[in-house]
């Protein structure tokens, strides 16, 4: 099968665009389907972790409606997930806002991203990616029996590829720039100027990891690959 | 799609990846040389220049992407063995696994690019690829590496991401998908990612 029979989806979530491209050897009717799965799942993360929505389980936390224990398994996830990452990062991945209010608004995107992925797998698909706002999860190889390549966007110009990388089987893409800054670190370091890089990408079996590491590998600044690099299976570099 | 794999497929990237070794301990063990190694031999010829007095001994470097070699012993040798790992290479430029076999009888008289240079895990490496008539990538060369870590060696073909930004802008790296810090909605719509979504053969 050559790529001219890849399919592609485009959709709208979270603030911004989530592609699926799948090389499977597969109808249209089913591809479309597992796509259908995805956003579907997608709009009910949203629906319940947006902090724009009042009506979202973080949004109820938040005004005092909802008990943190009495949420759904998947907040109670997440919320675990945003602690283990503050403890690890020393402070500086926080999902509370100054203000004491929840937000974890920088895990959700990977850690959902990643679960969405795993619904295509469901769905019987084995060579695919997802793509959302620049962070992918792959799975398995293309279609040619190459590994999914994966261009690195120049930090200063995102119009421009500064380099690539061929991503393991099922393995995982997240990157981190200056684009990010202040949207979820609220930590201590988050005010340091960075001067030695601008954008840090990390990959790794898990996007939800992945996302996260490079996001707290970033705002670490000058220690961030190596703190990165801790992690089994996860490997980060930077771009000036 | 799997095809048997043929001896020289199994072997070459075999001997490539432990040429690129050679050269990085070689590199490590001689941070006083600068640009005296090059790693012509990585896909054509199977010569690496060094210096007589170096000493090398190959890293086993595993199949799994994730293993990283941290305290490889430099120890005295006087020849350059090929351990038979077969795994990718490190540098994995060309576009299609079953040229490589014939870039070796190529010459590289086509385009030099230079990279930027990348921050790793122990320092700042730049590479410098040379390209064929074709665009196949044929010969690379570290131009700065890391000196300050002489007994660790990380031999990650992960780890090594290509930078050869004008063979990307001339089509010739084959990008499938684009990653970046997050952009919106609105932003998305100029990307380049959206290229790739609205082209058929993307």
């Amino acid at each position: 099968m050559s790529t001219e029979t890849r399919l592609k989806f485009v959709g709208k979530s979270m603030g911004t665009a989530v592609s699926v491209h799948i090389d499977d050897d597969v109808s249209r009717v089913s591809a479309e389907r597992a796509w259908e799965s995805v956003y579907v799942f997608l709009r009910d993360i949203e629906d319940r972790f947006s902090t724009f929505l009042p009506t979202s389980e973080i949004s109820r936390i938040n005004n005092g409606e909802l008990h943190m224990l009495d949420a759904s398994p998947d907040v109670v996830e997440v919320l675990d997930a945003c602690t283990w990452l503050e403890h690890l990062s020393n402070g500086v991945f926080n999902a509370r806002r100054p203000d004491g209010s929840i937000d974890p608004a920088g895990f959700v995107k990977g850690w959902a991203a990643e679960r969405a992925a795993g619904l295509l797998l469901q769905a019987g698909l084995k060579s695919y990616y997802l793509r959302i706002g620049g962070d992918i999860q792959t799975h398995g190889l293309q279609s040619t029996g190459e590994k999914w390549r994966v261009g690195i966007v120049d930090p200063h110009d995102s119009s421009r590829i500064r380099s690539s990388v061929d991503i393991p089987e099922n393995w995982a893409v997240a990157t981190s720039g200056t684009a990010e800054r202040g949207q979820h670190i609220w930590g201590k370091d988050s005010l340091a100027v960075n001067p030695q890089f601008s954008s840090m990408t990390v990959i790794g079996p898990h996007l939800m990891w992945a996302d996260a590491f490079a996001t707290i590998g970033f705002a670490l600044g000058g220690t961030g690959i190596e703190w990165v690099e801790k992690f089994p299976d996860y490997t980060a570099f930077t771009l000036s | 799609m799997s095809q048997k794999p043929t001896l020289g497929r199994q072997i070459f990237p075999a001997v490539a990846l432990t040429v690129v070794g050679v050269g990085f301990i070689s590199l490590l063990d001689n941070p006083g040389g600068n640009g005296g190694v090059a790693l012509e031999g990585a896909f054509g010829a199977t010569t690496v220049p060094m210096n007589a007095d170096t000493t090398t001994v190959l890293p086993e470097v595993a199949v799994d992407p994730s293993v990283v070699v941290p305290q490889t012993t430099l120890a005295p040798s006087p020849l350059v063995t090929v351990a038979p790992v077969v795994t990718p290479a490190p540098v994995d430029v060309t576009t299609t696994p079953s040229t490589q076999q014939a870039t070796s009888a190529t010459t590289c008289d086509g385009v030099a690019i230079t990279g930027p240079v990348a921050s790793f895990r122990w320092g700042n490496i730049q590479l410098r690829a040379t390209f064929s008539q074709k665009n196949v990538l044929c010969k690379v060369k570290v131009l700065t590496y890391p000196t300050d870590h002489q007994k660790s060696i990380y031999i990650n073909q992960n780890a090594l991401p290509i930078y050869n930004q004008e063979a990307i802008a001339a089509g010739g790296a084959n990008i499938s998908v684009v990653s970046g810090a997050t952009e919106s909605w609105r932003a998305y719509t100029a990307d380049l990612q959206a290229i790739l979504d609205s082209h058929p053969a993307g």
